[in-house]
């Protein structure tokens, strides 16, 4: 019955997120001229874009929801209430259902699909080419950043033109096939963890953060094809095969070659450290590149968190207990951040200033609990 | 005072029809001679596989037709006129080489309006370097190495065919 209910719950909610998703859709983008569509964006787009505050409280809604069904189900797994078949079965409704949101906090998305254009349709290299450059091409109209040359690696950028063939030329499906080409490296990565930890609790805190389901599955952020193969390549890389070692090697040089983040992995590598050690190494190393290069380079985006958070639910709860604990308060901090803008309407103000607030004080909040924790079973420890 | 800030107001409507960004040349970049000349000129010729692509081949050709120009300017200035010219043929052949893919991008279907007008400027830029050097080089020259036969450079044939490609 709570099985059904979590179900049913994720159901609800992620339809309702889909359909307020669609208000937030740029105004230069029409997606369908449906008259059903364009009655139903109309009220959607009036509402987000002319009743903030209202609009800010329903997201700030659907976050609480999206955590307390993620807090649920991570202890229904911990108490073995919910069975392989039924995570695979709620994560699978959950991703199917969400990838037809819009990306309605991030336009990256937009920026994934017209780089793959400039590449496979106009055949041009974008990393020389910027595709303002052609000022008729149709998608500038809803592209930000269209002022830069490709920002991502070449892994990247080959992959990308799976998901733009798919597309068809056509806007909404082609960011529907991005959105989809991502959560199923979203998948990949949930296998390797199982594969990995042999622990669905493992799965559910990844899977199942509301973080990973907006910045991953409704954005559509290529960090995840990042993160899975610097997994797949540190797991094989721990193995004695040969074979398995060159692939593992392939697999970092591929990552690498997606975003540069993963290059800080070759550190523990040197060290030949395995297992957790390897793990918690990698861990601190990402989210040292997370919090303090991201920042001096741009600010801290909440999709950069899938970074670290991959190697925090590799590691056994009961050692990795205060990284997962970080992981799961960074997530909440940084989905946060969104708040301003949908409120205010604009980035600059006090809009940075709110934005750290809100992602330092769930932050601060929990080390100040875990280090008073710690305190405490230090000090029964004593007692005892 | 209030005529005054009329005027201003009026004024940047009309007075930046006349204002313009004048086309930049580059600084010169190694020359002959120089140990790191070679490889940099085996690079532009790696670069031709790098910038594929319609857009990306007019780039190429014009920072390369920019590059070899201030280069044939600056040897024309040290009275290098066997390398200037060389250096002036490969400036001329990369500026040649620029309209075919502004054609092709264009059939394409690519607005090529801004591109069109950055060479127009580049080639009024080149222009002028090129009139200068008629103004300031011999019309012919006998180049005479120590160990090789002597060549007649016809400088001024070649700078007005260089002037002709523009």
């Amino acid at each position: 019955m709570k099985k059904l209910l979590l179900l049913a719950s994720y159901v609800v909610s992620t339809v309702l997120f889909v359909i307020f998703s669609y208000g937030f859709v740029d105004k230069n983008l029409v997606l369908s001229n449906n008259p059903l569509y364009l009655g139903l964006h109309g009220w959607l787009s009036a509402l987000a874009f002319n009743e903030r505050p209202l609009v800010t409280g329903i997201y700030l809604v659907f976050l609480v929801i999206f955590f307390v069904l993620y807090a649920w189900a991570y202890r229904m797994t911990k108490r073995r209430e919910l069975r392989g078949r039924d995570i695979i079965l709620t994560v699978a409704v959950t991703y199917g259902i969400l990838v037809f949101a819009y990306s309605l906090v991030s336009y990256d998305i937009f920026n994934y699909m017209t780089t793959a254009k400039m590449l496979f349709t106009h055949h041009e290299n974008p990393y020389i080419v910027m595709p303002i450059e052609i000022p008729n091409e149709a998608s500038l109209a809803f592209t930000r950043a269209a002022n830069k040359v490709a920002l991502y690696g070449p892994t990247w950028l080959l992959l990308s033109g799976i998901p733009h063939v798919l597309g068809f030329g056509n806007v909404w499906l082609t960011m529907i096939s991005f959105k989809l080409f991502v959560t199923l490296w979203l998948i990949g990565g949930l296998y390797l963890i199982y594969k990995v930890t042999h622990q669905w609790q493992a799965v559910i805190l990844f899977g199942l953060n509301p973080l990973i389901l907006i910045e991953i599955v409704v954005s559509g952020h290529n960090d995840i094809v990042m993160m899975v193969l610097a997994l797949l390549g540190l797991h094989l890389l721990q193995k004695s095969s040969v074979v398995d070692k060159l692939i593992g090697w392939k697999a970092l040089a591929l990552s690498i070659l997606v975003k540069g983040a993963t290059a800080v992995l070759i550190v523990p590598l040197l060290l030949k450290l395995k297992g957790n050690k390897l793990y918690r190494m990698s861990f601190w190393l990402l989210f040292a590149v997370f919090i303090i290069f991201t920042p001096l380079r741009e600010e801290l985006y909440p999709w950069y968190a899938v970074w670290f958070f991959l190697f925090a639910v590799v590691m056994p709860s009961d050692i990795a207990w205060f990284e997962q604990g970080l992981t799961i308060a960074f997530s909440i901090g940084l989905e946060l951040r969104n708040l301003p803008y949908m409120f205010m309407g604009y980035y600059a103000g006090p809009g940075p200033t709110l934005r750290t607030l809100l992602t330092v004080v769930p932050v601060g909040l929990y080390v100040v609990w875990s280090l008073r924790m710690k305190r405490n079973s230090l000090w029964n420890g004593k007692k005892t | 005072m209030v005529s005054a800030v009329i005027l201003l107001f009026l004024g940047t409507f009309f007075l930046h029809n006349n204002v313009f960004a004048s086309y930049v040349l580059p600084y010169p970049s190694y020359m002959p001679g120089n140990k790191l000349y070679r490889l940099s000129r085996l690079i532009d010729t790696f670069n031709k596989y790098w910038y594929f692509g319609n857009i990306a081949q007019v780039k190429y050709h014009l920072g390369l037709s920019d590059k070899y120009l201030v280069e044939a300017k600056t040897l024309f200035d040290y009275n290098q006129y066997l390398l200037a010219i060389d250096a002036l043929h490969r400036s001329s052949d990369q500026f040649a080489a620029i309209m075919p893919n502004v054609l092709t991008a264009e059939q394409s279907g690519d607005d090529m309006t801004q591109f069109r007008s950055e060479i127009q400027e580049a080639s009024i830029a080149h222009k002028t370097v090129i009139t200068t050097l008629l103004q300031t080089t011999p019309n012919e020259f006998l180049w005479q190495p120590e160990r090789a036969s002597a060549t007649r450079l016809y400088i001024h044939n070649e700078l007005s065919t260089a002037l002709s490609i523009q």
